[in-house]
């Protein structure tokens, strides 16, 4: 049909169509291959209007060749076409036979709102999953990879394109864990209930431990899986430790246990267990005592103060003794729980009452013993006083009556009996030096010590100048360094100078020069003194003998003495809590020293 | 000065000290008018003019008294004690002639107020020696304060 055709058409039959059209919601407008608008309905009017247009050519496409026209061949377009806020889908087709173009104009404003919303939820959803950096992804029906994020990736090395659209038999090697893992997707495929299980997950590089959640996805099953390797180290660790920890409390030897606030027991050591029988629910109280009520010597008031508390109790069913520790334990729900450490210390109690018996004992062993001694002592000075008395006094009298006849016989006496007297009376002299020597040495023993801080330099000088005889004064050259300061009994201290420089002074005396060297130092708390001489000397194989009473090295020939100066000098250093040692080499002189703690 | 004053009064108890110290005396002419009691007894008796010397007095009373420690029956110590606590006698000089040189005793004695004390030194010589000095300081320096 021509265009004039058309409009020539029997206006009835055209009406009636366009009656149709016109009542249509949906744009609709006719157009000639001029381009003119033959017809336009109400709904292409009023959308016009409302964006404040005139021209329907809008809906038009931007460029329509004429060229359509020369042939009388149909064509069809579609497009799309935004006026003002609307969006429409344009379809523009040739009436068969005609010049005449109809379009019609589907409003998509809402689909394409639907559509961009869609979208950016599919963005989202992309960048959530993608954020997830645990294993994600899923399988169809078949087992066929659907999905696979970047983690999964990363974790096994698989590229996604590599793996969608693939079987897992094609992805992962046929082995236990694949056949394991596969069993589970298709009972979470037949029951639709997710699954949790772990897998031992192993690549080239390492081991990891996957903690695998199946969830039912439709069709399909969704698969979260998560590496826990870090974790299960950790509890690992902990497990090990939790049986050590328990190992501890198996072996040792105390017992232990614990009870919550209501004498519930929580644990009971392996020790106690085999002394007292199975716990089978008991109460504390019953599982040890027996007893249907908490015992009346409990500490639970003081571990509920949260305070530890160590006691001691004699069992008077064992008559045992126990060393208790009750230690609060705190609970997560606030509640305390009390452990008790028992530890049986009978056989430690008896050994202590034992030993403190024995203590006892000994104690008054000793107090007997210095009862005696002190009796002894007593005897001792009782006969010290009658050596100096008694044995005194006829010595005198043989001394004196000697001299009587002496002295009174003198006319009758020869050079040989004055001799013999001679021989005598030196004889009573020496006696009556042993004698007091003997006593002094006693006096040593016997007399308690008074300390006070000594100057030694000082007592050594005085000292020298009062034993020094006048013989032999001017030939002595006697050096004496700076000596340290001792606490020491001024009185016995005198008599160990005393008796060091005359014993120094006596075995030199044969010396054209006689020297003297008293020194002295403090090491470690003791002070050292010495003194050295250039006199006989002695062998030192005897050094230890020159010590020892009415010991003599030399003859009485040689030198005068009765072998107890250096006795007293041992003993007045002992009674220090000192010590002595000397040191000689025969006719190059001889040195002895004296150590005393300096307090 | 009445002349059978008694100038000493030994009191010592063995017989060959008695007989020594006496000669010693005698010979270095310290003393003309000794008594010589045996023991702390007759010490007493005499000093306090009882027993066998209740005929003599109280107030003819030593010079000096050497008094032995040791001694038979009352010891020296006893008549030190006697002799110091009697105003009447404790203003005689004591003198301690002992042989002991036991600290306690010297102590002991010098507490009961005894005047000088000598340790009879064995040697005969030394002892003369001691008697001279110690008569030197009482019988002739010392005088008492007249009654």
């Amino acid at each position: 049909m021509s265009l004039e055709e058309i409009r020539s058409d029997s206006a009835e039959r055209r009406s009636g169509f366009l009656d149709e059209i016109e009542s249509l919601l949906n744009p609709v407008l006719e157009v000639g291959s001029d381009g003119s608008v033959i017809f336009q309905n109400a709904a292409c009017l009023s959308i016009l209007s409302l964006n404040g247009l005139k021209d329907p050519g809008i809906f038009l496409p931007d460029e329509l060749s004429q060229e359509i026209w020369k042939s009388k061949d149909p064509f069809s377009f579609n497009y799309e076409k935004t006026i003002g806020e609307n969006i429409f889908f344009v379809s523009l087709n040739r009436v068969p036979g005609t010049d005449i173009a109809r379009v019609y104009a589907f409003d998509i404003t809402q689909k394409k709102v639907q559509e961009r919303r869609l979208n950016e939820t599919k963005e989202l959803l992309s960048k959530v999953i993608g954020s997830v950096t645990d294993m994600l992804y899923a399988l169809d029906k078949e087992l066929r990879y659907i999905y696979w994020n970047r983690a999964s990736e990363e974790m096994t090395g698989l590229k996604y394109i590599d793996v969608i659209g693939k079987h897992v038999t094609e992805v992962f090697p046929e082995n236990a864990t694949t056949a394991k893992a596969m069993a589970s997707y298709r009972r979470v495929l037949q029951r639709g209930k997710p699954e949790s299980s772990i897998f031992e997950y192993s690549n080239r590089i390492k081991t990891s431990i996957l903690e695998i959640n199946i969830y039912p996805l439709g069709e399909g099953v969704s698969v979260f899986a998560r590496d826990i390797t870090e974790q299960k180290n950790v509890e690992k660790k902990l497990e090990i430790e939790r049986r050590k920890l328990r190992q501890i409390l198996d072996y040792i030897p105390e017992g232990i246990y614990m009870v919550n606030e209501n004498y519930d027991i929580e644990y009971v050591n392996p020790v106690l267990i085999e002394k007292y029988g199975p716990i089978e629910g008991r109460k504390c109280y019953e599982f040890f005592q027996g007893l249907d009520a908490p015992c009346a010597w409990c500490k639970q008031d003081k571990i509920l103060s949260g305070q530890p508390v160590r006691w001691e109790r004699r069992s008077e069913r064992s008559g045992r003794i126990y060393d208790l520790i009750d230690i609060p334990v705190f609970n997560n729900d606030g509640s305390l729980s009390k452990l008790q450490v028992v530890h049986d210390v009978t056989d430690t109690r008896t050994y202590q009452e034992k030993v403190e018996q024995l203590n006892a004992e000994l104690e008054a062993r000793v107090a007997e013993r210095t009862t005696q001694l002190e009796a002894v002592n007593k005897e001792l000075e009782a006969f010290a006083y009658s050596v100096s008395h008694d044995l005194r006094a006829p010595l005198r009298a043989v001394d004196g009556y000697s001299r009587i006849v002496e002295e009174d016989y003198a006319n009758v006496l020869d050079s040989e009996g004055l001799r013999l007297f001679g021989v005598i009376k030196r004889n009573i002299k020496k006696m009556d030096q042993l004698i007091l020597d003997l006593l002094a040495l006693s006096r040593v023993n016997r007399t308690e010590l008074v300390k006070s801080k000594l100057d030694m330099t000082a007592m050594v000088n005085s000292i020298f100048n009062e034993v020094v005889t006048v013989e032999v004064r001017g030939k002595v050259k006697l050096s004496v360094q700076k000596l340290p300061e001792v606490y020491g009994d001024s009185v016995m201290m005198k008599q160990v100078w005393i008796n060091l420089l005359s014993n120094a002074l006596k075995f030199s005396a044969l010396r054209e020069v006689i020297t003297i060297e008293v020194g002295g130092y403090s090491e470690n708390g003791t002070n050292t003194y010495y003194v050295k001489d250039n006199g006989v000397g002695f062998n030192q194989k005897y050094a230890n003998k020159v010590f020892e009473i009415f010991q003599r090295l030399h003859s009485s020939r040689e030198f005068e003495g009765t072998g107890v100066g250096l006795s007293i000098v041992q003993r007045i250093i002992h009674r220090h809590g000192g010590s002595v040692r000397a040191e000689g080499e025969e006719g190059r002189g001889a040195t002895f020293y004296v150590s005393i703690p300096e307090r | 000065m009445d002349d059978n004053a008694v100038e000493i009064l030994l009191v010592e108890d063995n017989p060959e000290d008695i007989e020594l110290t006496l000669r010693a005396l005698k010979k270095s002419k310290l003393a003309n008018n000794i008594v010589v009691a045996e023991d702390g007894e007759e010490a007493l008796d005499f000093i306090f003019a009882r027993g066998k010397y209740s005929d003599r007095s109280i107030v003819r009373s030593p010079k000096v008294i050497l008094l032995d420690l040791k001694l038979p029956k009352v010891s020296g110590i006893d008549v030190l004690r006697e002799i110091k606590k009697d105003p009447r006698t404790s203003i005689i000089p004591v003198v301690i002639l002992t042989s002991s040189t036991q600290e306690v005793d010297m102590e002991e004695s010098y507490k009961l107020g005894a005047n000088s004390y000598i340790v009879k030194p064995v040697n005969f010589e030394n002892f003369i020696q001691s008697l001279r000095q110690m008569n030197d300081y009482w019988l002739v320096l010392n005088r008492l304060p007249s009654r």
